[in-house]
């Protein structure tokens, strides 16, 4: 499961796809102090991304993948 | 495991694409024409669609528009295969909804190279 | 250089100059729908031949982008107008200076990556879907499409990285930026992805494209809003690959070197840096490297430290000076920003296109320091200028007229960034139209006047007087640029001036050209015929006389034609003579013996093919005089002759005919050794040997299948003896002599046409047909009373001037039926005899009648006539008939 949405917590793990996208800017407007949990993310489609620059959501654990941390940084995400 | 739908008319492209893909680690299903290829994404989830252009019953442009209404189907990345010289195709198939395009004769390296850009962890 | 290349070259300058009178054309007449197409033809045409040719990546990628551009204007989606031609200007421009470095070098400039990106980066923002395109019509800077102007957001280390790595020849470094467009999600791109798997990134960033809106409730997820930037080491090639599904969202740029150094933070401006400012500019006015190292490393230990602008400055100063080939300009830009606490070239400056490594900054000498403008105002005045420039290069009227309506609207622009309306009133006042020559000089005093504002230019300034075409070009302007990058107009500046040097051209145009004049020779012969059925058939004789005076006034100028046409195809005999050395040297090692060549008159010059055909009969003979003519060193001393053998090439030019000598101071041909061989050989009767003279015993070394050597070395020899030389040297036209001294040395002579297009032949008729005889073998025309005729057994033969000439009758030689009714009827008889010489002595040939010598093109025989010896070809006459020209060289040996 790509994005498994908690109470509090959005695990986001493998690959985030676009279908994806809705569900979590669903979730994160509901839960305005929802954390994101990218620990296991390899992959975010560009949509979620936005969602997630958008909405300017709290990452808990950033991703292990060094690369996606890299982009998430630039954007002032992380 | 990603999943491939292929869609050509000849039983060569559709075997030795598949196999490159199989090889790869991809799952590979096969349509012989548009319509053949609507039916199959109805009970398959495809990640990717590799289309050719020319075909009976329903070309590939046909088959991209239609793919595209398809809710299911709106951000799936579709690849058509085209010749060489195919360059106002390629803008008219993009219009349509295609993603990119793959050049017939199709060299393994590049099919995955390809694949890989458009599929995320394939 | 490769034919392919060279085919390429000639073609693009057609498409080039197409394109040019298109562009012309489509200024005038914006609407013009088939000039359109003539031009994105041209492009479209240019892009296809590139694509063929290795090498030409940054060609192609240019003139894709023009012919992409022109299909919106013929698509209806965009209107051709003065700030499309520009960049398309631009584009002819630089791809006409590619085709000259192509054809001197074999190569596209080193820059041209780079120059081409930023070109095809400027003609694809000017789009119809381009983002940039609305923005295109507004008074825009300049200089911003085609330079990386976001390099400061990359990280320090990684542009200090990128710096050292670029010092490495062949690196490259590709910024690419990537603004997809909103709806592209919903043809299956991920744009991220796209991004992240561009190959060998050394940095990456994203951020939103647009500020998001405020109202949440108005976002659309699906609606893409990302800007994605990457720095990385592969090839342009490999990410114009990568992103080609959405290359027109994506902007690729190489970064130079120089580019990666950016200066911010906080000034100091602290006394502690002038003493070393003052001594750094004088150690880079003096490219005292090493000396600015040890003042950059001591002013490091007081004030170190990356925190200020001076530190930053000095710790580019630092790696700049230690890594690679040090770029001159670069250093100065920082030394200057410490000295004045702003970065002139820097990316708050005037953008640096061409950040190159071999400008020094500034003329040396120059002691004024540039004076501190303001970024916007730099980059104006830089605009200014080049625009002066460019006004002041000398062009073909109509080239700068053409050019007028957009170097107006430039400086209309300029000035309205400069917020100087008063100047654009005058501007548009002085200037309605820029329609006329003068309007040049209004424009450039504009211009200039515009630049003393700045005080960019002093008043007395060599460019003061500037006027188009009296600058001398080239001239470099004596005012001091802003920065120290020059822009795009001393490339487009270049392209414009006139080349006066040698052009290329293709031989088949040539020879089209030549075939055209030989053409006009024919065409022109028709005249006197005309001129003879005025006379004769109408009786009109003042008009007969006035068509020949037509023929005569004509016939001078078709001559002239013809040589300017010849002198054309003129090449120096060096073509040939320049590998002889070579394979004198080699041989004489090879046969040890000592021999010197000697070469006179290499600059005597004769037709191509002439030249062509010299080569290998000329091999053959230096071969020969080495291997035979020249005797080994002991031999030679023991003769009493130099150790050394010589061997003496000369060329000279003799009336209409090119000669040259092969001469050696060798044994020398012994004829009576000769003689024995020939009659050994059966080739000869011992009787007609004894007969022989000299001369005609020397020339049994024709005779097919004679070899003189005594052993067969593995130089000539081989069966292959004089007999080839002479065939392939007659077949180019060409004789051959040969005359020796025994002991002494061998000369052989060969002549050649220095052209060969157009041939003189006597004309004569046989049955009421012409024949043509080349004039190069006619002796002289006689008419023989047939009382003079005597018999000898079954052959016929004169005397004239005391000389016995053997009769041969053509009528029998070609086997048309001997008219013999001549013979028995009575009266004074005479026979029209035309005296031949093939080499081998005077013939008489009987013909039916002469008439006058023409001027033709031989045109070799084709198909099964081919096989005819005795036809050397055919020509067209001037009334319509055709001439069979006979080899008489061929028809003199039938029995």
């Amino acid at each position: 499961m790509a994005l498994d949405l908690k109470k509090t917590v959005a695990n986001l793990s493998g690959t985030v796809t676009v279908q994806e996208a809705e569900p979590l800017l669903e979730w994160l407007q509901a839960t305005p102090k929802g954390k994101l949990n990218l620990a296991d993310c390899e992959h975010l489609h560009a949509a979620v991304l936005q969602v997630i620059l958008r909405t300017g959501a709290t990452i808990q654990k950033e991703p292990t993948d060094p690369d996606l941390t890299t982009w998430l940084k630039s954007a002032g995400a992380l | 495991m990603k999943s491939v739908l292929l869609v050509d008319d000849s039983d060569t492209i559709r075997a030795s694409v598949s196999d490159i893909l199989t090889r790869n680690g991809l799952k590979a299903e096969t349509a012989k024409d548009g319509k053949d290829a609507l039916g199959k994404l109805n009970g398959f989830k495809a990640d990717l669609i590799i289309t050719d252009l020319n075909m009976p019953v329903m070309d590939g442009l046909a088959l991209i528009k239609e793919i595209r209404k398809l809710p299911a189907y709106r951000f799936t990345p579709v690849l058509m295969l085209t010749t060489e010289s195919q360059q106002a195709k390629r803008d008219e198939a993009r219009a349509a909804g295609a993603t990119g395009w793959l050049v017939k004769p199709v060299k393994p390296d590049d099919l995955m190279a390809v694949v890989r850009k458009v599929v995320p962890g394939a | 250089m490769t034919s392919l290349l060279t085919r390429f070259i000639s073609e693009a300058r057609g498409l080039l100059e197409q394109a040019s009178a298109d562009l012309l054309a489509l200024e005038k007449a914006p609407d013009d729908q088939e000039v359109l197409n003539s031009l994105f033809r041209c492009m479209h045409t240019l892009k296809g031949s590139s694509g063929v040719v290795e090498g030409l990546d940054p060609l192609t990628r240019a003139v894709h982008a023009g012919e992409d551009l022109l299909d919106d204007c013929r698509g209806g989606k965009l209107s051709f107008s003065a700030n499309l031609a520009d960049p398309l200007f631009d584009t002819v421009d630089l791809v006409g200076e590619w085709l000259d470095a192509l054809g001197d070098t074999g190569a596209l400039p080193d820059d041209a990556g780079r120059v081409g990106a930023a070109l095809a980066n400027t003609l694809r923002g000017l789009r119809a879907d381009s983002p940039e395109a609305a923005a295109a019509d507004t008074p825009a800077p300049v200089a911003s499409a085609d330079h990386c102007d976001w390099l400061r957001l990359v990280d320090h280390g990684v542009r200090r990285d990128m710096y050292i790595a670029l010092s490495a020849p062949d690196a490259a470094l590709i910024a690419f930026e990537y603004v997809p467009d909103p709806q592209c999600f919903f043809v299956g791109d991920d744009p991220l992805l796209t991004a992240r798997t561009a190959p060998d990134l050394v940095w990456r960033g994203v951020e939103p494209a647009k500020p998001w809106d405020d109202d949440l409730a108005a976002f659309d997820p699906f609606a893409c809003n990302l800007r994605m930037r990457g720095l990385g080491t592969a090839s342009l090639d490999a990410y114009d690959r990568h992103f080609a599904y959405v290359i027109n969202d994506v902007r690729l740029l190489p970064v130079a070197r120089a580019e990666l150094v950016t200066l911010d933070g906080p000034v100091a401006g602290a006394k502690v840096f002038e003493p070393f400012s003052e001594d750094a500019r004088g150690l880079v006015k003096a490219a005292d490297w090493d000396g600015l190292r040890a003042a950059v490393a001591t002013m490091r230990s007081v004030a170190g430290g990356t925190d200020g602008f001076e530190g930053q400055a000095l710790d580019w100063l630092d790696l700049v000076l230690n890594s690679g080939p040090i770029d001159p300009a670069l250093v100065n830009r920082l030394v200057m920003a410490i000295a004045t606490g702003r970065d002139e070239g820097g990316e708050t400056g005037p953008a640096p296109m061409h950040p190159s490594t071999d400008t020094p900054a500034g003329p040396p000498g120059e002691p004024r320091p540039a004076p501190a403008l303001d970024p916007t105002t730099a980059a104006a005045a830089d605009i200014l200028m080049a625009q002066l420039e460019a006004l002041a290069m000398p062009m073909p009227p109509d080239q700068r007229l053409a050019q007028l309506p957009s170097r107006k609207e430039t400086l209309v622009r300029v000035l309205t960034a400069l917020d100087n309306m008063e100047a654009v009133e005058k501007l548009t006042a002085i200037v309605h139209q820029a329609r006329r020559e003068e309007d040049a000089v209004l424009l450039a005093e504009v211009a200039r006047d515009m630049l003393m504002d700045l005080g960019v230019l002093e008043p007395d300034a060599e460019t003061a007087s500037v006027a188009p075409a009296n600058v001398p070009s080239g001239g470099a302007p004596t005012a001091r640029k802003p920065a120290e990058a020059p822009s795009t107009a001393d490339r487009r500046g270049r392209s414009t001036k006139p080349k006066l040097r040698e052009i290329k051209v293709d031989q088949e145009r040539i020879d089209s050209l030549m075939d055209l004049a030989g053409e006009l020779v024919v065409a022109k012969n028709a005249l006197p015929f005309l001129a003879r059925r005025a006379d004769v058939e109408f009786g009109v004789r003042d008009l007969a006389r006035e068509i020949k005076g037509q023929h005569q006034t004509l016939n001078r100028i078709v001559e002239d034609l013809q040589g300017a046409v010849m002198q054309v195809r003129m090449v120096p005999v060096s073509a040939v003579f320049g590998a002889f050395p070579r394979l004198v040297r080699d041989y004489a090692r090879k046969l040890d013996k000592k021999i010197r060549l000697v070469v006179e008159g290499e600059d005597t010059e004769a037709d191509k093919n002439v030249i062509e055909d010299l080569s290998d009969p000329l091999i053959h003979l230096i071969r020969n005089s080495i291997d035979h003519g020249l005797e080994p060193a002991d031999e030679r001393v023991a003769a009493g002759k130099s150790e050394e053998g010589t061997i003496e090439l000369r060329a000279y030019q003799e009336e209409d005919r090119v000669v040259i000598e092969v001469n050696d101071d060798g044994r020398g041909i012994d004829a009576d050794k000769l003689k024995a061989k020939a009659i050994e050989k059966g080739v000869i009767t011992a009787e007609a040997a004894a007969d022989l003279s000299e001369t005609d015993a020397l020339n049994l070394i024709f005779a097919p299948g004679f070899s003189t050597a005594e052993k067969v070395s593995d130089l000539s020899g081989r069966g292959v003896g004089m007999d080839v030389v002479r065939v392939a040297l007659e077949r180019a036209g060409g004789t051959i002599k040969v005359s020796s001294t025994l002991g002494q040395g061998t000369r052989v002579r060969l002549s050649l046409p220095l052209a060969m297009a157009i041939s003189r032949v006597m004309m004569t008729t046989l049955a009421d047909q012409p024949f043509g005889i080349p004039m190069d073998y006619v002796v002289e025309t006689v008419r023989i009373r047939r009382s003079d005729i005597h018999h000898i057994k079954d052959r016929e033969a004169t005397v004239l001037r005391g000389r016995v000439v053997p009769l041969r009758r053509l009528r029998s030689l070609l086997g048309i039926e001997t008219v013999i009714d001549v013979w028995d009827s009575g009266g004074v008889l005479e026979e029209a005899v035309l005296v031949v010489n093939d080499g081998s002595g005077h013939t008489g040939l009987v013909v039916d009648d002469f008439e006058e010598n023409v001027e033709v093109i031989l045109k070799p025989m084709e198909g099964i006539m081919a096989r005819f010896g005795h036809y050397s070809g055919t020509a067209l006459l001037g009334d319509g008939r055709v001439l069979l020209v006979l080899n008489l060289r061929e028809i003199l040996k039938w029995p």
